[in-house]
């Protein structure tokens, strides 16, 4: 069974997550040449919102889980 | 090629047969410049004043149509040479550094874990030792998780490194390509039962793992 606070993404442009992975890696991971010419990206402040969105969408999930497990044991379930 | 266009570089690999799609960034024919074992990927391309994210995504889907088959090093986006003799003179300078690091690498890929403690973590302080302790017993929470993903990935793993970043702890781990499913495995199987989130990814090329 999948944890509850593990979520595996692998890389898949249709997925949002994976979007803003890829973009990450893609502007931030890799070989810098000196010399070469730097052109500016288009959105990239966004990116970087993204990705915390991402991780406060975890600690949410996280939250409303472990909120939802605790009523179960108040019900006694 | 008009005065005005560039080389966009997108990865350099060892030299073999295997098959690259055939246009890039901004349907720009894809072409490679080989020396000795290595090869790189690049394309003539007329720069726009600015990149956007449909860019930024050909970029990627041209880089992991070449992962699929072997490993690669790749270039950053968005990286521009000025002619094909810039581009010689950078691949004469790296060649022994990028021919070992293919060489070390082939067959590894990077998976990643984004740790990040849970909000109440975060809550203001009300004073200098309050914030101390609450940084205390982040770091701590965010070191005990990654340590968890270790004990329980054990053998997989052939390297691991760790970044602190603004979010929590970002861990890079180097993997045979063939124990990528295992790894997604344990990690769907580890309860890490403490105040941390994890977000798995991967696998990526083993950015992380190059000498430069």
């Amino acid at each position: 069974m999948a944890s509850p606070n593990v979520i595996s993404i692998g890389g898949e442009p249709g997925d949002e997550l994976s979007l803003l992975d890829i973009l990450d890696h893609v502007l931030n991971s890799g070989v810098v040449i000196q010399g070469s010419i730097v052109i500016s990206l288009g959105g990239v402040d966004l990116v970087y919102v993204g990705l915390n969105v991402v991780l406060t969408s975890v600690e949410t999930a996280l939250r409303v889980i472990n909120a939802g497990e605790q009523k179960a044991l108040d019900r006694g379930e | 090629m008009s005065c005005a266009a560039k080389l966009l570089a997108y990865c350099v690999v060892q030299n073999s047969e295997d098959h690259a799609p055939s246009v890039g960034v901004r349907g720009a024919p894809l072409q490679s410049m080989q020396m000795e074992t290595l090869r790189c990927i690049y394309s003539p391309l007329i720069p726009p004043q600015e990149f956007n994210q449909d860019d930024a995504l050909r970029f990627h889907a041209v880089l992991n149509s070449v992962f699929d088959q072997q490993s690669i090093i790749p270039f950053r986006f968005p990286t521009l040479l000025q002619n094909e003799t810039a581009l010689q003179e950078h691949l004469r300078e790296k060649l022994g550094v990028y021919s070992a690091d293919l060489h070390r690498l082939s067959d590894m890929v990077q998976m990643e874990l984004r740790i990040a403690a849970n909000q109440e973590y975060a809550a203001p302080a009300s004073s200098g030792i309050e914030y101390l302790q609450s940084k205390q017993q982040h770091s701590r929470a965010l070191q005990t998780a990654s340590r968890r993903a270790r004990d329980v990935l054990g053998d997989l793993v052939a390297e691991w490194k760790e970044r602190d970043t603004v979010n929590g702890l970002r861990c890079y781990a180097l993997v045979e390509r063939s124990k990528v499913t295992s790894f997604r495995q344990k990690m769907q199987a580890t309860n890490f039962s403490g105040p941390c989130a994890v977000l798995s990814s991967g696998p990526w090329p083993a950015t992380e793992f190059l000498h430069e």
